[in-house]
């Protein structure tokens, strides 16, 4: 009978699904002047002349033969939503303009998304104590946060205005936030003990919102964080030294900046430099990061192993998959995008982006290809640790299929880490020799360099230590420079000092870049390497070297920002205060430790360092646990993935993973100390 | 008429005949730079910046209103709608005790 039930509700699900994708079509489906024309450079003139009129749904189905790209007006009116709301012709393509709205955007994603949760399976019921006051103080930071990031929201709707009086526009996003928050702990209560074994869906479903700068997941989380900071004094003080830090950063004189373009960072990063936005993204970071903790820590020795890893390579494989379809027609391509809430929308083609990587439904291909990777390391990890080789025809379909995402991801900080991390965990698990360990240990030491040195091109030590001055110093503005009777530029003879010294030159050079020249220039020429020569030297085998210059080029700290950040999740006073060549499209500093530099300065840099150490150091004899942490660290380095919401949650879930009876070596003593927790 | 291109407007001394601007399709705002920019709405989503109180006063008498309030109608209905899904969720949850 329940069984039965269940059926009749998992159905009806679905169907409120489908219904959630169709229906917003048909919303203004009445077209006024009526059926709209079939789309040829005749009939644009109809099309422009009669801007919200002909609806989305008639248009595809008049449409059906013709060859067209969507995209959406996201400044429509509520009433404009789902119509055509323009027509662009250009490269021989037509572009046509679907009108989407804000409040409605808010509503249909929220319902869509909440009803997928809601299919993680019923457990017993975990009662979340002050949740109505924490949805209302979640709702406050919701209105601030629109506030304070007025200019993003006035390109997304025509009327926004941040006067609250009558704003009726605010108030229904604001009791749109109300009410989902009310769903969410009504269906969160239920599923909290088996919440973990989905958590890999992240990486399928992004929870972005199309119109707001604001992510499903962050504003769930941090509700969560909400009402655990109200249960406990720790967090309390936490949350006033939140206050405390965020305070000294608006007392910077760091420059403001109403709009900053966040393009692939939406829904995680601030779209604008003010007062507002510090002390909202400080505040929501803190609670994000309390409420994902608070659900990992109670929920991980909850984990059914064998359903997580089969989740994760589900994942993994709907991640090739979704992106395979959604390249495949620009009506799929923009249903992927707005219903799986991705931060841009996933690529049109299959080939790889500048030659080199695809991202598929992913914004980073840096970042789906440590989730591909890691999802190959737990899976193949446990197997080799618990000894357990075999794998099902099922598991190893779905273990390809993730191999052949990696691949395209084009990793290759992921797939090399992968690789040795995996020989590493074979050494430590399977071969019991001592000798034979050694010997296998000495021989990959000795492979890996000889490997790099038969593929790759190895440059000279003067040109390590230099390269990244070069870069930095050709992305900043040094054209006044003179060139030689050979056609050399300073920069080229290697005159680094020289030129920052150039009064014309100097105020074009960032302060890190000023500091890197000056630290290379009057470094004793020993044995002993340089800072600027080891960042040099590091950043040119991984391919950082481009990118790692750029940042230096731009990264222009005061002393203060330096040791103490200018704020989380604040990348546009770094971006836009100091120019250099390198100020159009998003170009990332392409570590997160670079930054996070920006963020929380080398201060709060040194304690998520100790924090890593000290996991390291308190769970040395859970070796697979230690093997995902360098993972991480090794995988945080090169890549931006710490700014990627989904990558964030994965980092602060391995992060957790020591609390897992699986990685623990099942000695005596750690058997008793798991039963006693 | 005139009260409300005072009101969103503001006071000036300049007296013309906005019908004949409405009717003449050549007609060219001067912008005044002492004139602080409004944007101006109307019922159709149309945005405007005005420059000077002139074309402040043209738009106003063509019906374009200054606040935001009086264009969002749609949004007040969504909001009550949302208010009233509210209150019949928490009230099932109560009475079902969920």
């Amino acid at each position: 009978m329940i069984n039965i039930q269940q059926k009749q509700v998992t159905v009806i699900k679905i169907l409120l699904l489908f219904a959630l994708i169709i229906l917003p079509l048909l919303l203004n489906s009445k077209s006024e002047n009526g059926s709209p024309p079939i789309l040829n450079s005749d009939s644009i003139g109809s099309y422009e002349s009669n801007i919200c009129v002909y609806s989305f749904y008639d248009f595809i189905r008049n449409n059906a033969d013709s060859e067209y790209e969507i995209k959406l007006d996201s400044t429509s009116s509520i009433n404009c939503h789902s119509k055509v709301n323009g027509i662009g012709y250009a490269n021989n393509q037509f572009d046509v303009y679907m009108g989407s709205n804000i409040n409605l955007d808010f509503l249909i994603q929220s319902a869509f998304w909440l009803i997928l949760f809601s299919f993680i399976p019923i457990s017993k019921k975990y009662v979340l104590k002050n949740s109505k006051i924490s949805i209302i103080v979640s709702v406050l930071l919701f209105i601030l946060h629109i506030r304070s990031e007025g200019e993003f929201y006035r390109l997304n709707s025509k009327s926004f205005t941040t006067d609250l009086a009558e704003n009726y526009l605010i108030f229904s996003l604001a009791a749109g936030m109300y009410l989902l928050l009310l769903v969410f702990t009504h269906l969160f209560q239920n599923r909290f003990d088996n919440f973990l074994n989905y958590f890999p869906f992240v990486f399928v479903l992004m929870g972005t919102y199309n119109t707001l700068n604001l992510n499903f997941f962050l504003v769930c989380f941090s509700y969560l964080g909400i009402t655990y900071t109200f249960k406990s004094k720790g967090l309390k003080l936490g949350f006033v030294a939140v206050l405390v830090v965020s305070w000294y950063w608006q007392t910077q004189e760091n420059a403001n900046f109403t709009f900053f373009d966040i393009d692939k960072l939406k829904g995680f990063s601030s779209s604008s430099y003010n007062d507002g936005s510090i002390i909202y993204w400080a505040l929501i970071y803190y609670f994000f990061c309390v409420g994902l903790i608070h659900v990992y820590k109670n929920n991980i020795k909850k984990i059914d192993m064998e359903i997580l890893k089969k989740n994760f390579l589900i994942s993994g494989a709907l991640v090739v998959m979704l992106s395979i379809i959604s390249s495949t027609g620009t009506i799929l391509n923009l249903l992927t995008y707005y219903y799986l809430g991705l931060n841009k929308t996933a690529s049109k083609s299959f080939a790889s982006v500048s030659g080199n990587a695809w991202r598929g439904i992913s914004s980073s291909a840096e970042g789906v290809g440590e989730f591909f990777a890691f999802t190959l390391l737990l899976v193949v990890g446990i197997s080799l640790k618990n000894k357990k080789i075999q794998l099902s025809p099922f598991t190893v379909v779905l273990v390809l299929i993730n191999l052949f995402g990696l691949y395209k991801s084009n990793n290759f900080a992921s797939i090399s880490s992968l690789v040795i991390l995996l020989v590493v965990a074979f050494i430590i698990f399977i071969i019991k020799s001592k000798i034979i360990k050694i010997s296998v240990a000495l021989g990959v030491m000795f492979l890996i360099p000889f490997a790099y040195y038969l593929t790759s091109t190895i440059p000279s030590i003067d040109f390590l230590n230099r390269n990244l001055i070069t870069e930095s110093l050709n992305i900043s503005y040094t054209d006044s420079l003179v060139n030689n009777q050979f056609g050399q530029t300073p920069v080229d003879e290697g005159r680094f000092l020289e030129v920052i010294l150039m009064e014309d030159i100097n105020e074009n050079i960032s302060s890190s870049l000023e500091y890197l020249v000056t630290t290379y220039h009057f470094s004793e020429r020993n044995s002993l390497p340089n800072l600027t020569s080891v960042i040099s030297a590091v950043a040119y085998p991984i391919n950082r070297s481009e990118k790692w210059g750029i940042f230096f080029a731009k990264y222009n700290p005061s002393l203060e920002t330096f040791l103490f950040g200018s704020g989380i999740n604040q990348l546009g006073n770094y971006y836009l205060d100091h120019p250099t060549k390198s100020n159009t499209g998003l170009v990332l500093p392409h570590s997160s430790l670079f930054s996070y530099l920006i963020y929380i300065g080398i201060f709060g840099l040194l304690i998520i360092m100790s924090i890593f150490i000290y996991k390291i150091i308190t769970y040395k004899s859970s070796y697979l646990y230690i093997i995902f942490l360098v993972f991480l660290l090794m995988n945080l380095i090169k890549s931006d993935s710490a700014l990627y919401i989904n990558n964030f949650m994965l980092i602060i879930f391995v992060l957790q993973l020591h609390d897992l009876s699986e990685l623990r070596i099942p000695t005596e003593q750690n058997n008793k100390e798991f039963s006693n927790e | 008429m005139d009260s409300i291109i005072k009101k969103i407007c503001g006071d000036s001394e300049i007296t013309f005949d906005l019908e004949s601007i409405a009717s003449n399709p050549n007609f060219v705002f001067t912008p005044d730079e002492n004139y602080q920019s409004l944007t101006l709405y109307n019922t159709e989503g149309g945005v405007i910046n005005v420059n000077s109180w002139l074309e402040c006063a043209n738009y106003v008498n063509g019906g374009w209103f200054s606040s935001v309030s009086d264009l969002i109608n749609y949004e007040k209905r969504l909001f009550f709608t949302i208010v009233f899904v509210t209150v019949v969720f928490e009230l099932i949850r109560k009475t079902k005790k969920l």
